[in-house]
């Protein structure tokens, strides 16, 4: 399900604990649309940097099958 | 020397034993190419994201190793040509983010069997219940959803998922039977009101008859006066 914040601090900036890996696809998800589209990161508040990561993440993930690359909406 | 990690995804018909020998493959042509294989994890079967070569199963093998740049160039080239492999994907690491090798291949690909077999149990047991449960609900009604619930709370720990499957199941059959029984009574109350209102529309019709036939009278008056006015003149 897609990851809606109203705050401006990046969660990933504010925990240092929580990475960025193509692995990590549960925590990749929250940050996709329900038609597999990658969220902007004024939408999420996800700083800059942490958005490119994350592209880069998603994209590694759907090489490998974890995540779809699209997801037809008559589907859900 | 660089340190690598490799997740391919290996054909979902193979179990086992051939599982075994694909993963010593690849590992042996990794040496060949220069590359030291340094820890595997065995992820087991995962439903793919989308269709590989119209497979929608496959095997994730993770492997960790080191070795000069070129070697991943050599590797890749081997696993395109392996046709059991479906998908893989190359990426550098960091020497701390290398995981330790805790159990070797067999008893992984032992313990992932294992877990398999349990999950095809879970999915036998819960589609037997979903196919027993509307049944004794249609027939019960309210009062089969306590015993439902005690009946389905008696099982293991092992079998806790396919319980709240189920007991979901049971609570939205019983909505479905709470629903129509409301629908049932509004009908109910709107059949008297449905009564009265024709009663009303006879009486309606009844009554407009008689304003007609007194327009007719008092019309045909007016005519009378008139023709006698005429007469006068």
């Amino acid at each position: 399900m897609a990851f809606v914040s109203n705050s401006r601090i990046c969660i990933f900036c504010e925990n240092n604990e929580q990475k960025i890996n193509y692995k990590e696809f549960k925590t990749l998800r929250k940050f996709i649309t329900d038609q597999g589209k990658i969220i902007p990161g004024h939408v999420t508040g996800v700083c800059a940097k942490h958005q490119r990561h994350l592209g880069r993440a998603i994209k590694q993930s759907r090489n490998i099958a974890l995540l779809p690359y699209s997801v037809d909406p008559r589907h859900f | 020397m660089n340190y690598y990690e490799t997740l391919y995804i290996v054909h979902p018909s193979l179990e086992a034993g051939r599982l075994k020998d694909i993963i010593m493959g690849v590992e042996e042509s990794l040496k060949k190419m220069g590359g030291s294989p340094l820890a595997m994890e065995l992820w087991g079967k995962r439903k793919l994201a989308y269709f590989i070569d119209k497979q929608k199963y496959g095997t994730y093998v993770l492997l960790h190793y080191n070795g000069e740049g070129k070697c991943t160039g050599e590797f890749a080239v081997e696993l395109e040509h392996n046709p059991n492999i479906l998908a893989y994907l190359t990426t550098s690491i960091e020497k701390e983010s290398v995981m330790e090798q805790t159990e070797d291949l067999d008893a992984q690909i032992a313990g992932k069997s294992r877990e398999a077999e349990r999950r095809d149990s879970r999915t036998s047991y819960t589609e037997n219940t979903k196919s027993a449960s509307p049944e004794a609900s249609v027939q019960e009604g309210d009062t089969n959803e306590t015993a439902s619930n005690e009946t389905t709370s008696e099982g293991g720990d092992e079998k806790s998922e396919s319980e709240t499957e189920t007991k979901e199941s049971d609570n939205a059959e019983d909505n479905n039977i709470e629903e129509t029984a409301e629908v049932e009574e509004v009908k109910a109350d709107k059949e008297p009101v449905e009564a009265a209102e024709n009663e009303s529309d006879e009486e309606k019709t009844t009554d407009d008859e008689t304003t007609s036939e007194e327009e007719t009278e008092s019309k045909q008056e007016n005519a009378d006066e008139t023709t006698a006015v005429s007469e006068e003149e």
